[in-house]
């Protein structure tokens, strides 16, 4: 019976992933998936790194907390500095443990005004931290983070981020939506009005539209993804980003 | 790609065209008036006529590569590269900034090296040419059989928009001449809004940004100084991630507002405000920007790696080149940027340079990270961390504020600076 309900879990949350998509998580650590809720607490013993994964019909907004953002947030309402991750469907958040014992807190809303339908999947797999670094070592390609979002204005900026030497980044587009891939300073400069769309389409090499991109980072440079509709249709450009760790990525030293 | 003298030189005239900066200085200021392009060719010093080790960067890594090799290999040629005339000990420039120390304190002659016989040279690396095995400086060309590059980080003031147009609106603990102003500025703030921000990691002294907050909140408290202090940092927790919950916690108490998640973009010094990534706006009455942390251009222009240089975690040979070794802050490695990794950097590469000219060493032990970051003048938490020879991380450990870890702090520092200089 134990064994069945094993598979089961296990079954739970391979269905959860995208055909296609390699599933690195260790099975054997796989948690209960969680009933829907808007406030999930993650906590992560010392040792392991814990991938929390949500799902959701309707885009949400979600924001990750440390316990004194939460307990601030909670007391006062203030969300300063919190991570936010806007208009998403689908997210894949690494959060390891490597010293001590972590806490976070996933809060998921929905945009004011809109229904909320269907309920949002929320999922953690835990990880041996040295276990995941050996079989990285070995060369295995592993899934570290990944989203998948709504383009809900004309244009979006996503942050790629943290970046560091080695990974293996896809990004995918549904529909129609052109899109540039910058560096910090030219998003400073797009946001300034120094650089045009055009201008930084026409100067990038990461660049496209509809069929997405793959690339490997090179750098710890933090790049940034302009999206821009092309023309506005019924259905939403969604734009889903998969990043895996390499063994160059944990040579790099995270 | 092979690098040869003449597209460096063309390389180094486009970039004095356009005035583009080298390693922090102007290629101006470099190169001095025109007709010094022509020291360019000339040599510093005659070929060698044994083995010659060129280690470029005075800090904490290349002097200590300099001085175990000097015994490892009593024979070799050794010479240092070194743009500034005395050596500074990096982890004192937060005490400098938060009255803690005098310049003097921290300061040493490079005189105990040089009597070492270890020449020490005093230029501006401009440019590598592997291929030749030879280095451009400023002041004339230098022919190496083995080179290690320990030339630190390179702020990149050209990542946040404006900072170059208005460089006198920021000042930080990141490099000397910059320590020495942000100090004159933080006697003088008479209140309000003090701004540091964060990179993002990896950048040098990881726990630094945060000390430096701290610091000055107990140094603002003395002098009855009214300061809203906020951290506006570009990761999602404080730096190093071993001490990132015992940091929101420290930072917390000492009312220090912590932003993180945000990434300063641009700096509008008319308006005494930073632009975020998220477009938010944080305005300042002082400010602290610390720049991006990448290794010096020559190291792209030589085709050793982007933005760091590309070696062996184990060996610290170069992937590209067998004559070429790099460490410390400049080098792509899994280890902290932190002094006291440089130094074991330093001595475990000198061994390696030693067995590359021949001579029968053993292997030196793996590298590991021992600091204790400052909460206040009088304690500081402890961090370790331990890597395998492959630079994999094995363990970490963390301590909470202590008054004995100030005490190892100045103990820790003062060894690092005795092992080069003396008492």
């Amino acid at each position: 019976m134990r064994r069945l309900a094993l598979f089961l879990i296990i079954a739970g949350l391979i269905s959860l992933w995208e055909p296609g998509e390699p599933v690195t998580l260790s099975a054997a650590e796989v948690t209960a998936p969680s009933p829907p809720s808007s406030e999930n607490r993650v906590d992560v013993k010392k040792g392991l790194v814990a991938f929390v994964e949500l799902k959701s019909e309707e885009p949400v907004t979600i924001s990750i907390m440390y316990p004194t953002q939460y307990t601030k947030y909670k007391t006062t309402g203030s969300a300063n500095g919190v991570l936010e991750f806007k208009n998403i469907t689908w997210l894949v958040y690494p959060i390891p443990a490597l010293l001590e014992e972590q806490t976070v807190y996933f809060l998921s809303s929905v945009p004011k005004g809109e229904a909320k339908k269907g309920d949002i999947l929320f999922h953690t797999v835990y990880e041996d931290i040295h276990e995941r670094i050996e079989r990285l070592m070995k060369g295995e390609e592993m899934l570290r983070a990944g989203m998948e979002m709504v383009v809900a204005g004309d244009t979006e900026i996503i942050r790629l981020t943290p970046l560091i030497p080695g990974l293996k980044v896809r990004l995918d587009f549904s529909g129609n939506a052109r899109f540039v891939i910058v560096k910090t300073i030219d998003l400073a400069r797009y946001r300034k009005g120094i650089k045009s769309f055009e201008q930084l389409y026409d100067e990038s090499d990461l660049k496209g539209s509809e069929k997405g991109i793959h690339f490997s980072t090179t750098e710890f440079e933090d790049l940034y993804l302009i999206v821009r509709l092309i023309v506005r249709t019924p259905d939403p450009v969604r734009v889903k980003s998969v990043i895996h760790a390499t063994k160059e990525s944990a040579e790099s030293g995270c | 790609m092979k690098i040869s003298r003449r597209s460096l030189l063309k390389s180094i005239g486009v970039s004095m065209a356009g005035g583009i900066f080298i390693n922090g200085i102007s290629s101006k200021r470099v190169f001095g008036e025109e007709k010094g392009m022509s020291k360019v060719h000339k040599p510093v010093l005659p070929p060698p006529t044994g083995k010659r080790v060129v280690i470029l960067g005075g800090g904490y890594s290349g002097l200590y590569c300099a001085t175990t090799l000097r015994d490892l290999a009593p024979e070799a040629e050794i010479v240092v590269v070194e743009k500034y005339p005395f050596f500074i000990s990096g982890p004192s420039h937060v005490d400098f900034v938060a009255g803690l120390k005098r310049l003097d304190e921290i300061t040493r002659s490079y005189d105990p090296i040089a009597g070492r016989n270890i020449r020490i040279i005093r230029s501006e690396v401009l440019g590598i040419l592997p291929e030749e095995k030879r280095v451009l400086t400023a002041a004339g060309s230098l022919d190496y059989t083995l080179l290690l590059i320990a030339t630190g980080i390179r702020i990149a003031d050209e990542d946040v928009l404006n900072l170059i147009e208005q460089p006198a609106s920021n000042s930080h603990a990141w490099e000397i001449g910059e320590t020495i102003e942000m100090r004159k500025r933080v006697e003088a703030f008479t209140g309000g809004r003090f701004v540091v921000t964060v990179p993002t990691a990896p950048f040098k002294c990881p726990p630094g940004p945060y000390e430096v907050a701290c610091l000055l909140r107990e140094y603002f408290n003395n002098k009855k100084v009214k300061a809203e202090i906020t951290v506006v940092d570009a990761n999602d927790k404080p730096q190093p991630g071993p001490l990132a919950q015992k940091w929101t916690g420290v930072l917390e108490a000492r009312e220090i507002k912590y932003m993180p998640n945000s990434k300063v973009v641009e700096i509008d010094a008319a308006a005494r405000q930073l632009i975020t990534d998220k477009g938010e706006k944080v305005g300042y009455d002082l400010v602290s920007i610390i720049p991006p942390n990448k290794a010096a251009t020559f190291i792209k222009d030589a085709g050793l790696g982007d933005p760091f240089v590309d070696v062996d975690p184990a060996t610290f040979r170069s992937k590209k080149y067998d004559h070429i070794f790099a460490t410390g802050d400049c080098a792509k490695l899994p280890y902290t940027k932190s002094a006291f990794t440089s130094v074991l950097q330093g001595k475990s590469v000198a061994h390696y340079v030693a067995m590359a000219l021949g001579i029968d060493v053993k292997e030196p032990a793996p590298i590991y990270n021992v600091c204790y970051p400052y909460v206040s003048s009088e304690e500081s938490m402890m961090v370790r961390a331990d890597w395998d020879r492959d630079g994999k991380m094995l363990k970490a450990d963390a301590d909470d504020p202590k008054k004995e870890y100030a005490s190892s702090r100045a103990a820790w520092e003062r060894g690092l600076i005795s092992g080069l200089f003396g008492a």
